[in-house]
């Protein structure tokens, strides 16, 4: 016995698979549309009075819903493609391909239509992240667009102009671009959140605007409950806590948005100044909270972790 | 001081009320752990049957054939119908759940490699190696799956005892140094062995009530033999179980509270029965009627257990959250919703299981 879902084509089970496989992606598309998608642009999710209307009815709801089902269709295009690839020669085989590559470049106009929908009714903010060069977001949204491009061109020359090309490698090229697509896509519409995770409700840190006030004024780390535990109450320490409790979640410390470059050589009562300035936060990053003494210990931590002036 | 540690509750409200969240976590758990039974104590009894056989046609192997032939759809349905409690235990218990994740962090997410590796072998033993199967295979998923319910088995724990936190973070106590993780894990994997030993039975007096073969005899002999011996030695785990809980636990569960102390006794009593059951089977091959009865009194003493340990669970963590005064705040029509999509997604997999079912009985 096979997974059931397998048998059910052969026993006329193939319109009620489609019906279920959409019926998914609304609803699917409902609850993180609900919850997140929605909250880029409408702030009242958060209040959580109208969530069902707004679930289905905000203005990102349908270009995500059409930018995801061209994905869908992409991906089921290509993967055909790589499972052709791997089928023994036939005479059939070239007009499966084609066949294939018809619903693949389908996905890819429905997908191309979504995003430039999509990135119409985001905020102005949001899209400052996105396209100008240079910003956030900028290198992300060009690998995007070129591997939609080249897979454009892959699927039209071999799916239509020469399919004597068309292979495993044809297969996994164009797996791997319609993989790059997708991976951009939700990259950029993630990043795109910035500096929230709720728009005007709760910052990509996980603390909540209506409690900067009180971190400001009774410390941060009151809300960081495991902050210090098993460690020497040192500057260094204290601060080290204070930035994985605020800023550790986008920023490493020598990697991804890398934070040692930008304080090497800094010395920490100019770090202070600098957090200071940063309390009314940057484009694209949440303010920086704690009381006077945290940002001390912050800039501290900062201070030793590029090695002090030099 | 236990009390610093945990995390605040989300600051928006339950979206329904906690009872109905409580309700669904318990029976999405008892269908969860009815799938996961199969696959892990099927896979188990066919490795060791497997790895004893002599030669490839005998009817050890041929149980592993059998059990290949399930393990695709059973862990599938293991894994979808975990998912369900899953999210219902981190609707109503996150402040615990997820810090007893992050404490064990590694562990807790080699648990998916080892799921990946273990479905993979279960292919590997139908398709790659030979057309005849290597039973090593069987057993290499075996081991992934018990080692599956021993991380699943660590993080249960870990989040009823957040006294322990700190001590595990600091690293001054080993995250399984409490006294009831054995003992709970042996529950997990005897039930395991004593369903899937008895769903064999089950399945052998069927097939063998339709069309007879010297493999059903044969395997309902070694079904009820497993399903007699693990709830056996059940018997004795559970004693342990309950001689290490802790003291208020223990008190509540034993006379202290009514509703606890009811759901204890019933519960031995019920496996009491199975056990008395399983041990009149003499004659595996005439006595269909008796196999269903004790199988209908072992799904009944299952789904017993699975109450009693959302009531311990309760019990462990009186001291620090009641479901009943969590805030929650209903939302009608997503609730609805949800309902009426539950039932229909429910139809849509009992249609396909049926169509499916009926389907290969036209076959055969």
């Amino acid at each position: 016995m096979d997974y059931p879902l397998f048998l059910l084509p052969h026993i006329g089970g193939n319109w009620l698979i489609g019906a279920t496989a959409i019926l998914h992606v609304i609803i699917a598309h409902f609850t993180i549309g609900g919850g997140l998608l929605i909250v880029v642009t409408e702030q009242r999710a958060a209040r959580r009075d109208d969530l069902f209307r707004m679930g289905f009815f905000n203005p990102t709801y349908r270009p995500s819903l059409i930018l995801r089902t061209g994905i869908a269709l992409m991906l089921a295009g290509v993967y055909g493609w790589l499972v052709t690839a791997r089928m023994p020669e036939e005479p059939r085989r070239p007009a499966l391909v084609r066949y294939l590559s018809g619903w693949t470049l389908a996905g890819i106009v429905l997908a191309l239509v979504g995003f430039v929908w999509w990135q119409a009714n985001i905020p102005a903010e949001a899209r400052d992240l996105i396209f100008p060069a240079g910003s956030l977001l900028w290198r992300t949204f060009v690998a995007g667009v070129a591997a939609l491009a080249l897979l454009t061109l892959l699927v039209a020359i071999i799916g239509y102009l020469a399919p004597r090309g068309f292979g495993l490698t044809a297969g996994i090229a164009a797996l791997i671009l319609a993989a790059i697509f997708f991976g951009s896509y939700e990259r950029i519409r993630e990043g795109a959140r910035k500096p929230y995770v709720i728009h005007g409700y709760m910052y990509s840190n996980g603390i909540r605007v209506d409690e900067v006030d009180r971190l400001n004024r009774e410390g941060l780390l009151t809300k960081a409950r495991w902050a210090g535990v098993g460690l020497a109450a040192t500057p260094t320490v204290k601060g080290e806590q204070v930035f994985q409790a605020q800023r550790q979640m986008c920023h490493s410390l020598d990697g991804y948005l890398a934070i040692r470059p930008l304080v090497a050589g800094q010395d920490a009562e100019g770090l202070t100044a600098f957090l200071d300035a940063l309390r009314g936060g940057r484009p694209g990053m949440p303010p920086i909270i704690g009381t006077e003494e945290e940002i001390k210990t912050l800039a501290a931590y900062l201070a030793w972790l590029g090695g002090g002036p030099r | 001081m236990t009390t610093l540690q945990l995390p605040a509750f989300d600051p928006a409200p339950l979206p329904a009320p906690a009872w109905l969240f409580h309700l669904l976590l318990v029976v999405t758990f008892f269908v969860h752990v009815l799938f996961m039974n199969v696959t892990l104590g099927g896979t188990v009894i066919a490795a060791l049957h497997g790895l004893l056989a002599k030669s490839s046609d005998a009817p050890g192997r041929r149980l592993g054939r059998l059990m290949v032939g399930f393990l695709p759809a059973s862990i599938s349905f293991t894994i979808t119908t975990g998912v369900a409690p899953l999210l219902f235990i981190q609707v109503l218990y996150s402040q615990f759940f997820y810090p007893a994740t992050i404490l064990v962090g590694w562990i807790w997410l080699i648990l998916l490699v080892l799921l990946i590796a273990g479905y993979y072998c279960v292919y590997l033993y139908r398709y790659k190696v030979s057309a005849r199967g290597i039973p090593a295979w069987l057993a290499v998923s075996g081991l992934c799956f018990l080692t599956i319910a021993a991380i699943q088995t660590l993080v249960n724990v870990l989040q009823l005892t957040p006294g322990r936190w700190i001590a595990v973070a600091t690293g001054s106590q080993p995250a399984f140094g409490d006294p009831t993780m054995l003992p709970r894990l042996f529950h997990f994997i005897l039930g395991s062995v004593a369903v899937a030993g008895l769903f064999l039975a089950v399945l052998a007096v069927e097939k063998e009530h339709r069309m007879p073969d010297p493999l059903n005899p044969w395997l309902l002999q070694r079904g009820v033999s497993w399903a007699l011996i693990a709830t056996a030695l059940q018997v004795v785990d559970g004693l342990w179980l309950l001689s290490v809980l802790p003291r208020d636990a223990q008190a509540a569960l034993m006379g202290g509270r009514a509703s606890e102390t009811t759901l204890l006794v019933s519960g031995i009593a019920l496996g009491l029965l199975t056990l008395i059951l399983l041990s009149r089977i003499m004659n595996p091959v005439q006595e269909r009627r008796l196999i269903h009865g004790t199988a209908a009194s072992l799904l009944l003493t299952l789904f017993s257990m699975v109450v009693l340990r959302d009531a311990a669970r309760g019990l462990y963590l009186a001291p620090f959250v009641r479901l009943r005064e969590l805030p929650a705040r209903t939302q009608v029509d997503v609730l609805v919703m949800f309902l009426v999509l539950f039932v229909l997604g429910l139809t849509i997999v009992g249609w396909m299981l049926w169509t499916v079912a009926r389907e290969r009985r036209a076959v055969a």
